[in-house]
């Protein structure tokens, strides 16, 4: 198993620097300055400082010695300084991204707590009033745009209700003069979480019972199944004995990845909700063409992206002994 | 509270989408809808002569970027304006009077400027400012390491070329006479010059630590931790939350009565709710009619003024078929601005168009503006006949296929468009059927996000010369000088990295610019100015579309708050007052 793990890192070294290649060019291809990014919009600077700029930044340099350098930088951890933020990128980034994994990771939690019941009891009683109810509530929520789904909580909830806070994170006046305790911050911070979290649930909610109603339906289906039932076994252990586990396999999958997803922002949501997360930085980071973070932050994701398929095959190694063997 | 004279803002472009503005009114009017007449009280005893109250301003967002010298973005400014302070500053009227400074007076050439400093004013930790601080702010500007975006502020200033290029030690520009008197040297004796010694003042002793000439490094990397003389300090910045700021203890006089300000991050869908909702206390610069009516009719406070900008369409006076003064002018006459304004700007609310069509390319309020501008200004009414007349004359006639042809090239337009841009989307249907249809015009759009068109204008517009032919923007200008004018169509600023979009050289204009900024009384230099927008107008260098009202709403407890185009929020928040 080591040995497969092992392997299986190997492999992903050639495989990420070829998309931080990618990356790198595609952040060339671009149009626009970044020099611009670094003065502001509408800035008095000369061109001979403008020029300065570029030269103290690196950016008059041939492409590949550009990206050279940054490999070099960011193989000791350092990955530069936001043009825009005047700050460590890992910084930057570090400030933000936490703010949307507390988010994501409770949406979360919520999202498989509530969709593996239910897709389940949808997959037994298939075209049921329980299952139809559920397709139309996830085609419903997967139609819906969260930021509209979000403006609707926000005018229809939260203003009549008059207690849940409208957007952020923490109470403005917490925030300015601190807060007293712990526990008051935590409170606090789940209080402001109450809205966006509903909106991020219902929309993973409405993918995730399909996926879980679709594979019980085709693991209910196999034969072993029917020899279950016809050995006499209660309905239930059959079912979350024999097809659960087994249909367990796609869902460790969709777990796996999830895992980049928790660290990711929606820049909608987070627009509307004005959640301070990384969503909305990293996407005026793009118009700002502020290279250095795009380039950790997208280096940073596919690290991610590629951990989590690593963990999906590991575990599902560790759930379906077929796969060890070979 | 040095500005640069031209913030084209990204926010121009968020905001449009919920453009709107206001009938032309010349100064802030102040309409409260605070309806009760029981409510008529506010006359009480109010002697008390400290600080007090929290004001929470609903912004779009601040980076942290507080240091003057290096900021970038708008928001940053606010805080920058109410931590520190300059020699000079605007008054309400939009006139400079003395900040720092006590009185100043001319040298007999005009070039030189000397200030005589007050002798109380202290850094929020307690130290006090003196010349030397001055003269220190002016050496950061002047330094070959600064990368910062002001340094045209000394760029006219006396040893500024040999300081830069390393060929001299010493900068003698800005000079210290004694602790309390410092002395700015100019080239040559311009009107503008004033302008430039109004920099913010840093403490030499907290961001001059580790400077050395060459190095600045130092004092670029002091962000948030800002320190200056002005009212406020600030005690709390959250990324991406908000900024705190508290009333400076050790700040002199009985000017900014609010003990507290906190600029709070809102988000532009929600900021109203906000509003009424009591999550925030002022909302400036609002331009939607929706959120103004709502907030009139929860009984919020409105002041409403001028832009001190426009909206406008510029062509490529170098390149293509908009090379042609004839051709600039066709379109001109086949533009129906007024049309687009009536019914773009109208607010149904009040039956009033809350935006003005202008033909010169000043600011609504600069004092270059009087009736004999005004009176020579072609306003190109909407003429189809005139534009197709002028085409002809120019050699552009119509082909078999209704397109317009010269010499086999057909006559096409090159447009560098926004997508999901409201005004965009709404200027282009009208370009299709007049200058499309009407005209023969072969119309093509090209749809690029904001900073790809400023790197086919600015940024890289030497390399992009021939891939457009006209551009809308937006400019905001911070000054009611008309030199604002000077970079944008002045020749020596033709070319990448620089603001002559439009690429239009014309010697004449040249030289009357030159001339202009000279001139340091107004009225001897308003006829030059006169001048100047008229050749510009002639040759349909630019055409403004719109010039729109821009409205503060504000919770009733804050009192005498009187802003302006030139007087934001920042400025008014010295006689302001919270009433509770």
């Amino acid at each position: 198993m080591l040995k497969y793990i092992a392997r299986r890192l190997l492999h992903l070294i050639p495989v990420l620097l070829i998309i931080t290649i990618i990356l790198f060019a595609m952040l060339q291809i671009m149009p626009g300055d970044p020099v611009n990014a670094y003065l502001g919009i509408g800035s008095n600077a000369t061109v001979e400082q403008q020029q300065q700029i570029r030269e103290m930044l690196g950016l008059d340099q041939p492409v590949h010695i550009q990206y050279l350098k940054w490999l070099g930088r960011s193989l000791t951890g350092d990955f530069g300084t936001s043009y825009k933020f005047r700050k460590p990128v890992a910084d930057v980034i570090g400030t933000y991204i936490w703010n949307s994994f507390y988010l994501n990771i409770v949406a979360m939690f919520f999202a498989f707590l509530i969709a593996i019941p239910v897709g389940i009891k949808s997959a037994v009683k298939k075209y049921g009033l329980f299952d139809n109810f559920w397709t139309v509530f996830s085609l419903t929520g997967v139609s819906m745009p969260s930021f509209f789904f979000a403006l609707i909580l926000i005018f229809f909830v939260a203003i009549p209700s008059k207690w849940l806070p409208l957007n952020g994170m923490r109470t403005t006046i917490f925030l300015a003069k601190g807060y007293d305790s712990f526990g008051q911050e935590v409170l606090d911070v789940l209080k402001h979480m109450i809205l966006p979290v509903t909106v991020v649930t219902i929309s993973s909610l409405a993918s995730l019972t399909r996926y879980v109603r679709n594979s019980v339906i085709e693991v209910i289906n196999q034969d072993y199944i029917r020899t279950a039932r016809s050995k006499g076994l209660s309905e239930k252990v059959v079912i979350y004995k024999h097809a659960f586990r087994n249909a367990l396999l796609p869902i460790v999958t969709l777990l796996g990845m999830y895992i980049p997803s928790l660290f990711g922002g929606s820049i909608l949501l987070e627009t509307v909700f004005i959640w301070p997360g990384i969503g909305h930085v990293l996407f005026t980071s793009i118009g700002d063409r502020d290279y250095s973070m795009l380039m950790a932050a997208n280096t940073f994701y596919a690290i991610l992206m590629l951990a989590g398929n690593l963990l999906a095959d590991v575990s599902y190694a560790f759930v379906d002994p077929r796969v060890r063997v070979k | 509270m040095k500005k640069s004279l031209v913030l084209l803002l990204c926010l121009v472009m968020v905001a449009s989408a919920f453009l709107a503005g206001c009938s032309p009114k010349e100064d802030a009017v102040t309409e409260t809808t605070t309806a009760p007449a029981s409510e008529a009280t506010t006359e009480a005893p109010m002697v008390e002569a400290e600080p007090s109250g929290t004001l929470v301003v609903g912004i779009t967002e601040a980076s942290g970027n507080f240091n003057p010298h290096y900021y970038s973005s708008a928001y940053d400014g606010y805080v920058v304006d109410m931590v520190f302070e300059g020699l000079i500053a605007r008054n309400f009227e939009g006139e400079y009077e003395g900040s720092v400074a006590d009185s100043w007076e001319y040298s007999e050439d005009g070039k030189s400027i000397t200030f005589n400093m007050k002798k109380d004013r202290v850094f929020s930790d307690g130290q006090p400012l003196t010349a030397n601080d001055v003269v220190f702010s002016y050496l950061v500007l002047a330094d070959p390491s600064y990368t910062g975006r002001y340094s045209s502020t000394v760029k006219d200033m006396v040893g500024y070329d040999e300081y830069y290029a390393g060929e001299s030690d010493t900068f003698s520009g800005v000079e210290a006479i004694d602790d309390y008197t410092v002395k700015f040297n100019f080239k040559e004796a311009l009107r503008v010059n004033f302008a430039n010694c109004g920099s913010a003042i840093l403490p030499a002793h907290y961001y001059g630590k580790d400077f050395a000439p060459g190095n600045t490094a130092s004092v670029e990397a002091i962000t948030t931790d800002a320190m200056g003389s002005g009212p406020y300090v600030v005690s709390q910045f959250k990324e991406k939350e908000l900024v705190y700021l508290e009333r400076n203890p050790l700040y002199v006089g009985d000017d900014y009565m609010v003990k507290e300000i906190i600029l709070k991050f809102v988000d532009q869908t929600t900021d109203i709710v906000e509003l009424t909702s009591g999550g925030v206390d002022l909302l400036a610069g609002v331009i939607d009619p929706k959120k103004i009516s709502e907030a009139r009719n929860a009984g919020f406070s409105i002041n409403s003024y001028n832009r001190s900008g426009y909206g406008y369409i510029k062509t490529n006076c170098e390149a293509g078929p908009t090379a042609d003064v004839k051709v600039r002018q066709a379109l001109y006459y086949s533009f129906n601005v007024k049309e687009f304004v009536n019914s773009y700007y109208y607010d149904a609310d009040t039956d009033q168009v809350l935006a003005v069509t202008q033909y010169h390319p000043f600011s609504q309020i600069s004092w270059a503006i009087d009736d004999a501008l005004l009176d020579s200004m072609i306003e190109y009414d909407f003429d189809l006949d005139k534009a197709k007349a002028l085409l002809d004359e120019a050699g552009w006639l119509v082909g078999a296929d209704g397109i317009r042809y010269k010499d086999g090239q057909p006559l096409e337009l090159k447009i560098a468009a926004m997508p999901d841009h409201d005004i965009l989307a709404t200027l282009i249907p009208m370009w299709e059927r007049d200058w499309g249809q009407g005209l023969g015009v072969k119309l093509t759009v090209a749809y690029l996000e904001f900073n790809t068109i400023l790197d086919y204008v600015i940024y890289n517009s030497d390399a992009n010369v021939d891939n457009w032919s006209l551009f809308f923007l937006a400019t905001s200008i911070t000054t009611p000088d008309p030199h604002s004018l000077y970079t944008t169509f002045h020749s020596d600023y033709i070319g990448s990295g620089m603001d002559n979009t439009s690429r239009y050289s014309n010697p004449k204009v040249d030289e009357l610019l030159d001339q202009a900024k000279a001139i340091m009384d107004i009225e001897e230099a308003k006829p030059v100015y006169a001048e100047i927008a008229k050749i510009l107008n002639e040759e349909a260098v630019m055409m403004p579309v719109y010039a729109n009202t821009y409205f503060d709403l504000y919770a009733t407890k804050l009192v005498d708050f009187k802003t302006s185009s030139l007087y934001n929020w920042v400025s008014a928040l010295k006689d302001a007052k919270i009433v509770e």
